[in-house]
């Protein structure tokens, strides 16, 4: 009877982190995987696509991967991975491909024609376990491959059978993920003993009835984007142990290297003073990377007088390694834009909505337009407020006089 | 505007590029420093002067142009510009500007202008032409970075751009005519304080004037009646000095008459006195003139026969002198001759010709010799050969080796013999070479000595000459005749000269006696001419007695009618004095009232100035309060409407353009990337800030390379459309400089989606991504051989 330990993971988008500190974060994760796997003496090790950020990464993160991939292989532990819908590349120029040449990956992926339709063969683990895995496409295109999947012939394989997918179940999706693009339950094969997901950034552990058992582990680490590193500061990242036998036995395995710390602060109502003022560290941050998240409406004062800078200086002299800020939710207070043609259009608007009788809108535009002229080249500064006062006070005594009926 | 050709001439690395554009994508490719943004600084100098003209002008050259052709609106223009170099300066000389009708010189400044109404710059955005340019059609790559990475760089670039600064000289303006106005309140408000006293003066001044008036009209009444009394004072003064003239005159002419008579009968007593006197001394005179005459004559010789005789005397004297100096020169030059007279010299042995002959003999013997000893030197080093090889160096025959040596032998001797000979003839030839030079030594004395003994038989037979002149005979020694001869001519010039001065003395004595006959007759003729004067002088004394006479009896009448006359004369001038005294006292009394009339006159004249000074014053000051209300209320409105409107605007104005950039920048930006998790926003500096899944990026370090170059781009497009609006300029041509930096094969396939997007008529693109040419309509190749840039043109 197949039976196995192996460990899931998924989305660890190594590359994506661009601090130092969360750069680091990244790297032990992986390596408390790959220890774990090691120490565990696990069958194998899933990856359900998304193990880089992007197709090319980093030499220093392919060459890190490489290393660490290769301690498993020395262990005699093979790593199974599908393609996310980031680390993929239609050209074929990604570091995964590379990796599954030099074997240190299995792509699990083994796409066939079955008359009009697609059929995936198996990677038969030495212990008897069947891997099928599907890739994850950008933009959930791989719901046209489920749409020509041979399900039936998948379903039909015997044996202890596992899934590896990269897409998000519509029926599944929950919290912030609610109107992600996904495939219906309906397209993945039934009757598989585990359903080893991933793309979706949230954990979660689904028995479903004529399925099975279903896992997204989430994030190895801090996934990518501000949702992510806000939900890894709640709930760290980590991977599945998972012991399929007769039954399913998922153990969770929390990865937590670095310690992160969101201080979400709402602007609306507050001056931009008041709210620079709220954002100041109020407590020790020592140790931890420190997440603000900048958003709302600003009473008064500009989105600029908030400084990313000098927010980081502060936090950094409160202790905190280092610093990410998120402020494009952030912004200033209500204006009414006025898209009236030019600017000179505009100012004509304004100008007729502003100046009240005796006084005319044309008088305030050829105010402007005096008051507004430059310095010429070698003037001086008296000669310069001489000729320009002058000619407003012209243009002030003609319109008066104009206006009123004097003679000059 | 969209550009159709450019033409360049030694500009920067092209020597001489001519290129055509039209609308579409244009891609400019080549290596770098092919010349591709070179032509790019050129258009931009042609259409606004700007640029370096050092920069601009190839090295080593000394003229390049410019020519940009361009439609504007379907019309077509041309700018020309030309560079000239002088020394180590380069300037921008006249050029040409050329529309569908004309073809204009025209200066740099006047190009300027030109090409900005064309665009359709108005005149006050005219200074920011070349912001207009940058920042709406053509920003340099190095600017773009600039802008990107400094913040004071990009917070100018956009001010520049859209011209933000504005409002704020606006409102910095506007505070100082508040400021001027508020101060010219205060002014005026000064000025008008005293408003109320100047008007209550005024009425003062009035009253015043109308109390000058009646008084004024009282004078002037008492004015005219001392002027008709003066009239009429005046009128009876000037009758009595009428008869006092008349009178006077009848008195003069009479006492005229007494005089003339008077003075006619002195003058004749006189002249008849003078007459009797001259008659005396003429008596006188003719007693002595008589005496005189009375006296004897000497006799004498005239004086011309005496002075002739002197004449001959002398000339013979002369002659007698000069003789004698001749003889006694020629004496001493003989004497002389003989002293200096040598020994004679001793006659040579020979001839000269003779030993001459001698020499050439000897001589001819010597080169005989010399000849034959050469003959003999040959034969020797014949035998020297015979000697070694026993053959006859000549015809080859065998020769005895000791005959050999004895011919040598033989020929040995002979030379020494004729050698020794040589040495005999050469000293001989020296012995007679001194022979000959003492000889015609000793011939030059001979001939010399003769000579000087020919010269004084000469000097000898000139002085028996001069002897025989003399009468006399040489007698053994010439020398003592001569001198005798020299003696005797002495002694005959002595006696000349005494005759010479005896003749002198008479000839003073005929000169003193010639002077005396010249006076006795002058005597003479004296004598007559008294005796007829006395005669004349008598008849004239009687004449002159009678009239006197006459004259006495009319004097007597005369005096008689005189004081009639005066008496009648005295009575009037009494009456006259007494007209003149009441004429002035009727002008003192009119001067006095006219004096009251026109202090009172001046005074209302006075009053009147004032009265009118003080209105219009008044007139000013009510002006001025009116002024000063109304700059108070220009004030007002300046610092409560004008001034926060002008702020406000610029708010709206920053927020519209901040925000449509902001919509463009974001836009341009996810049509290079593609990823909806990367974006781009910029805050309210225009500071550009890039999110990737929410969270900020640091533009430095966290983007890749394509994606900041990508942003670049972005923010490149957004602000040179935006700027264009604010321009008020409508799109057609854009101008990208090397924009797709760092892009990825997918990013620069996006590039022409993006162009697209663009709307633009016409979009130039320089570039060295040989990826970009798929988006391009056109090609423009440039390239570089050595020193020079080329372009090709691919469809």
């Amino acid at each position: 009877m197949e039976e196995a330990l192996f460990a899931h993971a998924a989305d660890a988008h190594l590359g994506a982190q661009d601090r130092v500190f969360m750069k680091e974060g990244e790297r032990i994760a992986f390596k408390d995987l790959v220890d774990t796997c090691i120490k565990d003496h696990v069958d194998f090790l899933l990856f359900s696509g998304d193990l880089f950020d992007s197709n090319v990464p980093s030499m220093t993160v392919a060459s890190f991967v490489a290393q660490e991939l290769k301690r498993l292989w020395e262990h005699g532990i093979p790593a199974y991975e599908i393609h996310g819908s980031h680390d993929n590349s239609p050209t074929h120029s990604s570091m995964i491909e590379v990796l599954e040449g030099a074997g240190l990956l299995v792509n699990a992926s083994r796409v066939v024609q079955s008359g009009d339709l697609i059929a995936l063969e198996p990677i038969i683990d030495r212990t008897g376990v069947k891997i099928y895995g599907m890739p994850g496409l950008r933009e959930g295109r791989e719901k046209e491959f489920y749409e020509i999947l041979d399900r039936e012939k998948l379903e039909s394989d015997q044996g202890k059978k596992i899934f590896m997918f990269h897409s998000a179940i519509s029926e599944l999706r929950t919290g912030r993920f609610a109107k992600m693009e996904a495939i219906p339950l309906s397209y993945l094969p039934r009757s598989f003993s585990y359903y080893a997901g991933g793309h979706v950034h949230a954990r979660s552990v689904n028995d479903l009835p004529g399925f099975g058992t279903l896992v997204y582990p989430g994030p190895l680490f801090a996934g990518w984007g501000i949702e992510d590193i806000t939900d890894y500061s709640k709930n760290g990242g980590g991977f599945f142990l998972v012991h399929l036998s007769d039954d399913i036995k998922v153990d969770f395995v929390k990865e937590e290297p670095v310690k992160v710390v969101v201080v979400d602060k709402n602007a609306d109502g507050l001056s931009s003073q008041e709210y620079a003022k709220e954002l100041e560290p109020k407590e020790d941050y020592s140790g931890s990377m420190v997440v603000l998240r900048l958003h709302g409406k600003l009473k008064s004062g500009r989105v600029a007088d908030i400084s990313s800078e000098y927010l980081r200086a502060a936090y950094a002299k409160a202790g905190a390694k280092d610093v990410m800020v998120s402020r494009g939710e952030l912004s200033g207070p209500e204006q009414r834009i006025v898209r009236v043609g030019t600017v000179s259009q505009l100012e004509e608007t304004l100008m007729a909505e502003n100046v009240k009788p005796p006084y005319k809108p044309e008088l305030a535009k050829a105010l402007l337009e005096v008051l507004s002229r430059e310095k010429l080249e070698g003037e001086t500064d008296s000669d310069y407020e001489e000729r320009l006062v002058g000619e407003a006070e012209r243009i002030i005594d003609d319109f008066l006089s104009s206006s009123k009926g004097k003679k000059k | 505007m969209i550009i159709e050709s450019l033409e360049l001439e030694n500009i920067r690395s092209h020597r001489s590029t001519s290129v055509r554009f039209d609308e579409g994508v244009t891609l400019i490719e080549g290596d770098v420093g092919s010349g591709k943004s070179s032509m790019l600084k050129a258009i931009q100098f042609a259409l606004f002067g700007s640029g370096d003209p050092r920069s601009l002008l190839s090295f080593g050259k000394d003229e390049g142009r410019v020519t940009l052709s361009f439609s504007v609106n379907g019309r077509r223009y041309a700018v020309t510009r030309s560079l000239h170099r002088v020394g180590d300066k380069v300037r921008t000389t006249k050029g040409y500007w050329q529309d569908e009708t004309s073809v204009v010189p025209m200066s740099a400044s006047q190009l300027n202008e030109k090409v900005m109404e064309v665009l359709g710059i108005k005149g006050s955005e005219r200074a920011r032409r070349l912001p207009i340019w940058e920042y709406a059609f053509y920003t340099p790559q190095e600017r773009l970075k600039a802008i990107l990475s400094d913040r004071e760089v990009r917070s100018n670039a956009i001010s520049a751009a859209f011209n933000t600064q504005k409002y704020k000289r606006a409102v910095a303006n506007a505070q100082r005519l508040t400021a001027y106005l508020s101060n010219e309140v205060l002014k005026y408000e000064s000025y008008s304080s005293d408003l109320e006293a100047k008007e209550q003066e005024l009425k003062g001044l009035q009253e015043q004037a109308i109390g000058i008036e009646n008084e004024l009209k009282k004078a002037e009444a008492e004015l005219e009646a001392a002027r008709a009394q003066r009239d009429r004072a005046k009128a009876d003064r000037d009758l009595a000095d009428k008869t006092f003239n008349q009178a006077a005159l009848a008195a003069s002419q009479l006492q005229h008459e007494v005089d003339v008579i008077g003075s006619d009968v002195r003058s004749h007593d006189a002249t008849i006195q003078e007459i009797k006197h001259r008659v005396e001394e003429n008596r006188t005179k003719l007693e002595r003139i008589v005496a005189e005459l009375s006296k004897p004559m000497p006799g004498f010789r005239p004086s011309s026969d005496i002075k002739k005789e002197m004449d001959e005397l002398q000339g013979r004297i002369y002659s007698e002198q000069l003789k004698l100096t001749q003889m006694k020169g020629r004496l001493e030059d003989y004497q002389r001759a003989l002293r200096q007279l040598p020994k004679s010299p001793l006659r040579p042995s020979r001839s000269l010709q003779e030993v001459e002959r001698e020499i050439d003999e000897v001589q001819d013997q010597l080169n005989e010799l010399k000849s034959a000893d050469m003959e003999l030197r040959r034969f020797d080093q014949s035998y020297d050969e015979m000697t070694q090889k026993g053959k006859c160096p000549c015809c080859g025959r065998e020769i005895d080796r000791d005959l050999a040596v004895k011919l040598k032998e033989d020929a040995t001797r002979k030379r020494d013999e004729i050698k020794r000979q040589l040495s005999q003839l050469s000293e001989r030839i020296s012995e007679l070479r001194a022979e000959r030079d003492a000889v015609a030594d000793l011939q030059r004395k001979l001939d010399l000595y003769e000579s000087q003994r020919e010269g004084i038989r000469e000097m000898e037979k000139e002085l028996l000459e001069m002897l025989s002149d003399e009468g006399l005979q040489e007698q053994g020694d010439v020398v003592a005749a001569v001198q005798e001869a020299i003696e005797g001519i002495n002694k005959r010039i002595d006696y000349m000269l005494s005759q010479l001065k005896d003749l002198g003395d008479e000839l003073n004595r005929s000169i003193e006696a010639e002077k005396e006959i010249s006076l006795r007759r002058r005597l003479e003729k004296e004598r007559d001419e008294i005796e007829k004067s006395i005669e004349d002088d008598t008849a004239r004394i009687a004449r002159l007695k009678d009239e006197v006479k006459n004259k006495e009896e009319q004097l007597k009448v005369l005096k008689e009618r005189l004081d009639d006359a005066l008496s009648k004369r005295d009575a009037a001038l009494a009456a006259a004095n007494l007209a003149k005294e009441a004429y002035e006292a009727a002008e003192e009394r009119l001067g006095e009232k006219l004096s009251a009339y026109r202090s009172l006159s001046a005074g209302r004249a006075y009053l009147e100035e004032r009265i009118v000074s003080l209105s219009r014053e008044i007139d000013d000051k009510r002006d001025a309060r009116a002024r000063a209300e109304e700059a108070k209320e220009v004030v007002d409105w300046l610092k409560g409407l004008f001034i926060p409107l002008v702020a406000e605007i610029e708010q709206e104005v920053l927020a519209r353009l901040n925000q449509e950039f902001q919509d463009k920048f974001s836009a341009f930006f996810s049509t290079l990337i593609g990823d909806p998790q990367k974006k781009v926003y910029i805050d309210e500096e225009f500071s550009p800030k890039m999110e990737h899944g929410g969270i900020e990026m640091d533009i430095d370090e966290g983007p890749s390379g394509g994606e900041r170059s990508s942003m670049a781009l972005a923010y490149r497009l957004a602000l040179n459309e935006v700027a264009r609006e604010v321009a008020g300029l409508s799109v057609d041509l854009i101008i990208l400089d090397e924009p797709t930096d760092g892009f990825s094969s997918e990013q620069l396939s996006r590039f022409r989606e993006l162009i697209d997007a663009l709307n633009a008529r016409q979009v130039i693109v320089v570039s060295h991504e040989k990826e970009l040419e798929s988006a391009a309509d056109r090609i423009i190749m440039t390239s570089k051989e050595g020193e020079t840039s080329s372009v090709q043109l691919l469809q």
